[in-house]
């Protein structure tokens, strides 16, 4: 027997990287704690079929799960699901997108913000002789300054040598009356913000200089928790599963990709990253939890309640953000419930929902599709569970809005044209793309009402259409198809966000033609065309002039909380005001949901 | 007048489903002539036309609840005619779990085959199950879960039977969105359906019955 643990070597593709791990090591887990961003909805049990990776050479033979999920041609090709195998020698593998990051557009901030951050500087100069004055250095210190200020140990630590080296003068950093840190001396020291949006799909960070409030860099990683499922539920069953493991593996898994854009955006500003102060994360309500390493068990279950919904603020370094200053101040803002939270108060904010006059609808659709029906009366939301088909997951050639997604699909003189993120040669489809071209073949003829291929040999399209009944599937470009279980993923999804949008009228009394504005939040939303999302009914018709894209809103609702002070004040009046109507309790819910389920 | 009956079904139209249950009654067709000639016959085809993809959820809802109207017309007369039905089955929605168009499709499917259903609802805690097992003493015992947050309950049930000794009088089957056949499995449940109209031959199979 061999005692010695061998260590195997995963040559990954098309990137150089190498991998270690254990000999008998499962390929999955492998890949997952090499931090490999592979796909695995149901966290390696062997249910969802999406951990694919092609063999270089030399693939194992397929397990009889494998042959359900691939085709034969899939499997000839080296294809397997990393969860079906463990390691026993070096292996070279290709894995989809692995390497593949990208850059998210953010939204221009909504009218102009006034400046006024919570983060600041105060340059201070207290007596400085030994002998001079009667108080201790700190009594000193809050004597000059005037006002009541929180002073940790490390900043005590820090005060003798600054008033020693600045002679008496010291720069406080300070995020509303927390001290962060000070320095030796008067001057303009640079002074950095952070806004996290944790989506459920993609995490996203923007670097804001909060002295001169300008925008220093944004950057966006796929979540690195998707290997332990596409959606939150998939992840709070991990949490159940594994108990606290499990909750810090998630954790750790999200923390370490807030760190990488931290580090990322900091490098490219050519800024050092202890000069990050303040931190505004966002998120919906089960990210939030598991970045703070907090149970998201009861966000589960009915009655789907959260461990929290008040604002927190907290430092750095309890949270092991390690790459910003270790005691800058990380504020989160209010939940409204357990699956509306701090994301869409911020998307609030961003539209200014609260003030306006007249009803307007704020839809970020992401996996959890968020929607609001407000108004500077009321302010209704709800989360319609529309699944990850806008985001590419569940989709057999769906993929996340990453380099390589087919993000447009639009017919020219009868031939069909696509648009693909990054122009290179399409990988799969991401969201926008799926409802464009489900919108074209609805336009066509080729689906009919009730979601299903329909047999119109007379139509030049009709060629792409390969198979019938359940196996037909629809070529969109080499080896990327739209199959009919795609389309049925796509139909719940949108009667979903429908049906939700039809509840929040009824109880408002209102009907759609009363509804003054559409604002589409989220990359999803943004990159989505109005008339595709009227044509796959997800939207009212009449509602198609009135749509608004405002782009990641969750972020700039996060980058208003860091450049103006009041903005959190009144992200507690949001979420204090706003409503929540939970749908699955709903019957009238469940009766739109199945009547938008077909397309009229 | 039977074949009116089963197309009315089939096209989904509730009312006039119902109108015809009461007069076939009147006319004095046997109770369980009109079910198995008419109900049964048309809910076959739904699901066969919804394993063909020739229907999807709404367009097999539609001829449920038409069969619903139906049977709403039928069931006392069914009772009092003496007409055995092909076995009985409890239903629900695991706790937790709300979700409920997927096992009410189950619930009317075994009901248009000619079982008797008796749907506990939503929400279900293991308790509920187990003392509707003891009340009814049903044939099958159905769990349904949606969310993969949820699905664990089904154990929890399935060990709650054990504990009260009531495991071997039932057969067990499970479904739902985010449930698998290796799950069902692992969990030590009899059957597993991947969509409703399987689960009526899933039911056949574990009773004998066709």
């Amino acid at each position: 027997m061999n005692l010695v643990e061998s260590i195997r070597t995963i040559f990954l593709k098309p990137g150089i990287e190498k991998v270690k791990a254990r000999d008998g090591e499962n390929l999955f887990f492998a890949l997952v704690s090499a931090g490999i961003p592979i796909r695995g909805e149901c966290g390696g049990k062997g249910i969802c079929g999406r951990c694919r990776v092609r063999f270089v050479e030399n693939a194992p033979p397929p397990t009889e799960l494998e042959k359900r999920f691939l085709s034969l041609y899939e499997l000839d090709e080296g294809w397997r699901l990393a969860c079906q195998h463990v390691i026993e020698k070096d292996v070279s593998l290709w894995i989809p997108f692995f390497g593949e990051t990208f850059e998210k557009k953010i939204a221009k901030l909504p009218g102009s913000v006034p400046f006024s951050p919570k983060a600041a500087f105060i340059y201070v100069e207290v007596p400085f002789s030994e002998r001079s004055g009667e108080g201790s250095k700190i009594e000193n210190l809050k004597a000059a300054l005037g006002e009541n200020i929180g002073i940790s140990l490390s900043v005590l630590q820090e005060l003798p040598q600054a008033l020693k080296e600045g002679k008496g003068k010291v720069t406080l950093i300070q995020v509303g009356k927390k001290v962060v840190t000070l320095r030796p001396g008067h001057r303009a020291i640079p002074l950095l913000g952070l806004a996290v949006d944790l989506g459920t799909s993609t995490l996203a960070a923007y670097l804001l200089d909060l002295h001169k409030g300008i925008e220093l860099g944004e950057k966006a990683i796929a979540n690195p928790q998707l290997s332990f499922g596409a959606d939150v539920l998939s992840r709070i069953a991990y949490v159940h599963e594994k108990g606290k493991e499990g909750l810090e593996r998630l954790r750790e898994a999200v923390i370490e990709g807030v760190n990488r854009l931290a580090a990322e955006l900091c490098s490219k500003a050519r800024v050092a990253t202890d000069e990050i102060v303040h931190i505004v994360v966002v998120g919906n309500p089960a990210m939030l939890h598991l970045f703070l390493g907090v149970d998201p068990t009861p966000i589960g279950e009915a009655p789907f309640k959260p461990v929290w919904r008040e604002v927190l603020s907290l430092r750095a370094k309890e949270l092991n953000l390690r790459m910003v200053h270790p005691r800058a101040v990380v504020e989160v803002p209010p939940l409204i419930s357990g699956y509306v939270g701090a994301d869409t108060v911020a998307c609030i904010l961003a539209c200014r929902l609260h003030e306006k006059e007249s009803p307007c609808l704020l839809l970020d659709l992401g996996t959890n599709g968020e929607i609001v029906l407000g108004w500077k009366e009321r302010l209704l939301t709800c989360s319609a569970a529309a699944g990850p088909a806008f985001e590419g997951g569940r989709i057999s050639c769906g993929m996340p809005a990453l380099k390589g997604a087919i993000s447009h699909v639009h017919l020219t003189q009868g031939s069909l044209n696509f648009k693909v993120i990054g122009e290179i040669d399409p990988l799969g489809i991401c969201g926008s793309g799926l409802v464009d071209l489900l919108a074209l073949l609805l336009e066509e003829g080729l689906v009919d009402a009730t979601g299903r291929f329909s047999f119109r040999p007379d139509h030049p399209l009709f060629s792409r259409v390969i198979g019938c009944g359940n196996n037909a599937k629809f070529l969109v470009a080499k080896g990327i198809y739209l199959t009919q279980r795609d389309i049925r993923e796509l139909q719940l999804a949108k009667a979903a966000i429908r049906a939700g949008i039809e509840l929040l009228l009824d109880k408002a009394g209102l009907s759609p033609q009363e509804i003054h504005c559409v604002y589409l939040a989220g990359t999803f939303g943004s990159e989505m065309r109005p008339q595709a999302l009227v044509k796959i009914g997800l939207l009212p018709t009449g509602l198609l002039p009135k749509v608004q894209p405002i782009g990641n809103a969750a972020a700039s609702g996060a980058i208003i909380m860091l450049l103006n002070k009041s903005a959190f004040k009144e992200a507690i009046f949001v979420a204090k005001k706003a409503e929540y109507v939970e749908l699955s309790s709903e019957k009238q819910f469940v009766k739109k949901f199945v009547a938008n389920m077909r397309f009229t | 007048m039977l074949e009116e009956l089963k197309k009315a079904v089939l096209d989904g139209e509730d009312e006039k489903a119902a109108e015809l249950t009461r007069k076939a009654l009147e006319a004095g067709i046997e109770p369980g002539k009109i079910l198995n000639e008419a109900l049964v016959p048309a809910m076959e085809i739904v699901g066969k036309e919804y394993e063909e993809g020739k229907r999807y959820v709404p367009e097999m809802l539609i001829s449920a609840e038409a069969m619903k109207a139906a049977m709403a017309v039928l069931r006392p007369k069914l009772v009092k005619s003496g007409v055995k039905l092909k076995g009985k089955v409890i239903i629900g929605t695991v706790e937790g779990d709300l979700h409920d168009i997927g096992k009410n499709l189950v619930a009317m499917m075994l009901e248009g085959a000619g079982f008797e259903v008796i749907d506990l609802g939503v929400d279900v805690t293991a308790e509920r199950f187990i003392q509707a097992v003891k009340e009814h003493k049903p044939d099958v015992l159905g769990m349904s879960a949606l969310l993969t947050t949820t699905m664990i309950h089904m154990p929890e049930v399935i060990a709650a039977l054990k504990a009260a000794g009531l495991r071997e009088q039932v057969k067990v089957i499970v479904g739902g969105a985010p449930i698998t056949r290796e799950y069902a499995e692992k969990i030590g449940a009899d059957g597993y359906a991947p969509n409703a109209a399987s689960a009526v031959e899933l039911v056949k199979q574990l009773l004998s019955v066709s």
